[in-house]
C-alpha cells in the first residue's frame, strides 16, 4: 500500500486513507467492467423488458377493476362459437373398457372404477420414468398423499424436476 | 463501431491500438507468461514475479486508480483521472508506447486516448490462462454428443410433385373451407375447440390445449408423420400386446383396440381438433390410453397439469420401439416427436472455491421448473426511480435499487442461472484438491429447445410439517422473451469476465441471437385452492388470446392474459432453422 506523503498521520486517517484506496479500486473495477459491457454490446434489451413490466403492471389494474371480472369468474353466456354448454358434459359415448354408454362429464370416475383404478385398489407408487437419473436431481420421485382424502384435490407431487433448480423437501414415498 | 466475429462484437480499435497491432508481429505475447490467475473467481491479474508488488516508476504508488504497464517496454505507470503519469510516459516516449495494460484487471488501454481498449488477441490469452487454471490436469468438458456442429442449411420450401399432387388430392380433404358445412363458422382460427371436462380433468385438458397448438407439434401431426392407422395395423400384426414398450392393458379384458400408444390418440386428436367441427371434443380414448400408461396417477382425482405433461411425453416417448431407437437419456432427441420438440440440454458447473477447479456435466431437460422467489424480495431489471423499498437483505437482492415489489419470469430464469454457494454441508470432492472443499454451482441452458415449457412451483409440499400450500404470488411474463442471458455461452463469458472469444454454445453465425428470442403462445393458469382449484389454458393464435376452459373457448383482451396466475408457459423459438441432415432424400 502506498504511504501517504505527511510522516504524522494518526491510525484513523491513515485506515481512512487505506479504506479510500480500496474503494477507488472497487469502483473502477465495476467501472471496467461495465465499460466493456457497454462496448462488447453485451448489455441485454433493457427498454424491451422495461415496457413488458409496464404492461403487465397496466394490465393488473385493470383486472383489478371491478366492471371487468365477468370473464375472469368464468360466468360464460355462449362461446365464440355461440354454443352453450352444461355444467357437466353430455356427450355420451362408449366406454372403451366395458363398452357400456357413458356421459362424457361422469367418464372419469365411471372408468376409474371399470379399470379397477383408483383410491383402494391403487397399485404401488413407482418412481415416475421420466425423471432423468441427473447427479444434481433430488426431485421427489411421484408421490402420493393418501391422508388426502377429498374428491377434488390437485396433486402435490414436487414435479418430477427432472433436473436440479434449487431443492425442496421432498415428498415422501408411499408404499 | 464495432463488427461481429464468432457471433461476438468486436469493437473497432483505436488508431494507436491498430498501429501497434500493426507494428508488432506477435503482440501480447510477452504477456501469456505474466498471466496470473486468482481461484475461485478466475480474476485475471499481470504479474512479472507472483509475489511483486507493481509500483508506478514515476511516484511509487502502488494503489492509484489503475497501474498501467506500458505493453512495449514494460514500464509501470500509475494513472487516475486526476493525475496519469502513463499518459507523461505515452507522450514522452517515441510513439509506441501508448497501448498499456491495467494490471491488476488484464485490460488493455490506451494512453493517448484515455480509455479501454478491447483485443481478440489479448481477450484470448486471458481465457486460455483462465481455463487452464479452471482445469489443470483435465482436459475440458467434452461436449454433449448431439451438439456436434451440423452445417446449418437454407430453407428449400418444398412444392408437391405430381405424383404427391395426385396422392394429395384422393387420400384427404382439406381442414376446412370457410363458411361450409364442416366448419359453419368462418374467421375462427384453426384447431380452436374446447375440451369436455370428463370429471376433474381440467388438468389434463389445459395441457391438451396447449400441446394442441405447439406449432411444430401441431405440424407433426397434421403433416401425417404418425398416422394412427399405420401404426395400430403394424403393431397388431407384431402380435398383440408383445414386448417392446408395451404397456399394462389395465386388466379387465384389456385393450380392445389394440396396443395403447398415445401418439396415436394424439393424432386421432389433433385429427378431430383441427376438423373444422366446433363442438366440444372429449378427450376420452386419450384418459384412457394415459391411465394405462401412468398406473399410479390413474385415479378419479384432480392431478396436477405438470406432472401431467411430464407423463404423457414420457408415454410418447416410450412408445418407440425400444429396440430400434436409443433412449432420451443419451441426450440425443431424436428418438422421438416429444423430444424433438421439447427436449434442451442443461449445464450444471461445480466450481471449487479453493482451488478454482471446475466440474462441467450435461444433462437433457423437458422443462424447466422454476422456484418463484422468496419473500417479497422478488428482483426485477430496472432500478425505478419510484422504488423506495430496500431489499431484505437477502443474498441473493445484490442490487439495492431493484424494485422489490414483483417477481417476474426473467428474475426466476436469473435466479436458476446464478452462482450459487452450496452450504458446508454439501462439500463436493474436488479432484484437484483432493478433499472436499466447498463449491460453487451454477446452471444455464446450452441448448434451447424448439419450445421451452416453463413450470412455476406453486405447489409446495413439506413432509417434515406434513402439509402444503399453494404458493398464489403473481408472477409477470414477458410476451416475447430473449434467453441469451441464461444460455451457457453468455454465462460462461461473464464468468471469463465477458471476454471476446467463442464460448462453449457459441454458433459461428451472425444471426445466432434471433435463436434465443422466444415467443409464447400458451399459458396454463391455476386458480383457487391447492384442494379445490381449476386450469384454464390461454392460446395465442394470430397474436389474438382465446381461453380455454374446459368446453368454453372465449376470446379474451391480452390483458387478462397478462394479469393471469401462471403456473405452465409455453414459448416456441422465433426463429427455426434447418441442420444439414445425414439422411438420403426420399427418392
Amino acid at each position: 500500500m502506498s504511504v501517504p506523503n505527511e510522516e504524522n498521520l494518526s491510525h484513523s486517517q491513515l485506515s481512512t486513507h487505506f479504506f479510500l484506496d480500496l474503494l477507488d479500486s472497487i469502483i473502477v473495477d465495476v467501472a471496467s467492467e461495465c465499460h466493456r459491457v457497454a462496448r462488447l454490446g453485451l448489455d441485454s434489451n433493457l427498454e424491451e423488458e422495461d415496457e413488458e413490466l409496464k404492461l403487465s403492471a397496466q394490465a393488473r389494474v385493470r383486472a383489478a377493476d371491478p366492471s371487468n371480472t365477468n370473464e375472469a369468474n368464468g360466468k360464460y353466456v355462449v362461446d365464440i362459437f355461440g354454443q352453450t354448454h352444461p355444467a357437466v358434459a353430455n356427450e355420451i359415448f362408449e366406454c372403451m373398457n366395458c363398452g357400456r354408454s357413458i356421459m362424457a362429464g361422469r367418464f372419469a370416475p365411471h372408468l376409474e372404477k371399470c379399470m379397477g383404478k383408483g383410491r383402494k385398489a391403487r397399485l404401488k407408487v413407482t418412481r415416475s420414468s421420466t425423471a432423468a437419473q441427473n447427479r444434481y436431481s433430488r426431485g421427489s420421485p411421484v408421490s402420493t398423499y393418501s391422508n388426502y382424502s377429498t374428491n377434488c384435490m390437485n396433486r402435490l407431487a414436487n414435479g418430477s424436476s427432472i433436473f436440479a433448480g434449487d431443492e425442496h423437501s421432498n415428498g415422501t414415498l408411499e408404499s | 463501431m464495432s463488427s461481429k466475429i464468432n457471433g461476438q462484437i468486436s469493437p473497432q480499435p483505436c488508431p494507436h491500438l491498430a498501429e501497434f497491432r500493426r507494428n508488432s508481429t506477435k503482440p501480447f505475447l510477452a504477456l501469456h507468461s505474466c498471466l496470473r490467475i486468482k481461484p475461485p473467481g478466475g480474476r485475471a491479474a499481470l504479474r512479472r514475479d507472483p509475489h511483486e508488488v507493481p509500483r508506478c516508476a514515476a511516484c511509487g504508488l502502488s494503489a492509484p486508480s489503475r497501474l498501467l504497464a506500458c505493453v512495449t517496454c514494460a514500464a509501470i505507470s500509475c494513472h487516475s483521472a486526476a493525475a496519469s503519469h502513463a499518459a507523461a510516459h505515452a507522450a514522452s516516449m517515441s510513439p509506441g508506447h501508448q497501448i498499456a495494460v491495467d494490471v491488476d484487471r488484464a485490460e488493455l488501454f490506451c494512453c493517448a486516448c484515455r480509455d479501454q481498449v478491447y483485443d481478440r488477441d489479448f481477450d484470448a490469452a486471458v481465457v486460455i490462462a483462465q481455463t487452464a487454471a479452471s482445469t489443470v490436469g483435465e482436459s475440458p468438458a467434452p461436449q454433449p454428443e448431439n451438439l456436434r456442429k451440423k452445417r446449418r442449411v437454407d430453407y428449400r420450401p418444398w412444392a408437391p410433385d405430381l405424383r404427391e399432387r395426385t396422392l394429395i388430392g384422393t387420400c384427404s380433404g382439406p381442414i376446412y373451407g370457410a363458411g361450409t358445412g364442416a366448419d359453419p363458422l368462418p374467421g375462427f382460427p384453426r384447431g380452436l375447440r374446447g375440451l369436455n371436462n370428463l370429471g376433474n380433468t381440467c388438468f389434463m385438458n389445459s395441457v391438451l390445449q396447449a400441446l394442441l397448438h405447439t406449432p411444430p407439434l401441431r405440424n407433426y401431426f397434421l403433416s401425417d408423420r404418425h398416422n394412427r392407422f399405420f401404426c395400430q395395423k403394424r403393431n397388431n400384426g407384431d402380435g398383440d400386446g408383445g414386448g417392446g414398450a408395451g404397456k399394462r392393458n389395465g386388466g379387465n379384458g384389456g385393450n380392445r383396440n389394440g396396443r395403447i400408444c398415445l401418439a396415436c390418440d394424439m393424432d386421432a386428436m389433433f385429427s378431430a381438433v383441427f376438423s373444422g367441427d366446433r363442438a366440444p371434443y372429449s378427450p376420452a380414448k386419450f384418459l384412457y390410453s394415459w391411465w394405462q400408461h401412468a398406473a399410479n396417477l390413474a385415479s378419479y382425482e384432480q392431478q396436477d397439469a405438470h406432472e401431467f405433461f411430464i407423463s404423457m411425453l414420457d408415454g410418447i416417448h416410450e412408445k418407440v420401439d425400444k429396440g430400434r431407437v436409443k433412449p432420451h437419456s443419451e441426450g440425443k432427441g431424436d428418438c422421438c416427436i416429444a423430444h424433438k420438440v421439447f427436449s434442451g440440454i442443461l449445464r450444471s458447473d461445480v466450481t471449487c472455491m479453493a482451488c478454482g477447479f471446475t466440474s462441467t456435466t450435461y444433462d437433457p431437460c423437458i422443462d424447466i421448473s422454476l422456484d418463484l422467489e422468496p419473500n417479497q424480495g422478488g428482483s426485477t431489471k430496472m432500478a425505478t426511480a419510484t422504488s423506495n423499498h430496500s431489499c431484505n437483505g437477502e443474498a441473493d437482492c445484490m442490487n439495492p435499487s431493484q424494485n422489490c415489489g414483483t417477481s417476474t419470469l426473467m428474475g426466476c430464469l436469473k435466479r436458476f442461472t446464478r452462482a450459487e454457494r452450496l452450504g458446508s454441508d454439501q462439500k463436493f470432492f474436488c479432484r484437484q484438491c483432493q478433499v472436499r472443499q466447498e463449491t460453487l454451482k451454477q446452471m444455464s441452458i446450452r441448448k434451447l429447445p424448439l419450445v421451452s415449457c416453463f413450470h412455476i412451483k406453486r405447489f409446495e409440499h413439506s413432509s417434515t410439517r406434513k402439509m402444503s400450500r399453494k404458493v398464489d404470488r403473481y408472477l409477470q411474463f414477458p410476451f416475447s422473451l430473449d434467453m441469451s442471458p441464461y444460455l451457457s455461452s453468455t454465462i460462461l463469458r461473464s464468468r471469463f469476465g465477458n471476454r471476446i472469444f467463442p464460448f462453449d454454445g457459441d454458433e459461428p453465425d451472425a444471426t445466432d441471437e434471433l435463436c434465443s428470442e422466444l415467443e409464447l403462445f400458451a399459458v396454463v393458469t391455476h386458480s383457487g385452492k391447492l384442494d379445490a382449484g381449476h386450469y384454464v389454458t390461454y392460446l395465442r393464435l394470430s397474436n389474438q388470446w382465446y381461453k380455454c376452459d374446459d368446453a368454453w373457448v372465449t376470446q379474451v383482451d391480452e390483458n387478462i392474459v397478462r394479469a393471469a396466475q401462471c403456473y405452465m408457459m409455453f414459448y416456441v423459438q422465433k426463429m427455426l432453422y434447418y441442420k444439414a441432415t445425414d439422411k438420403q432424400a426420399p427418392s
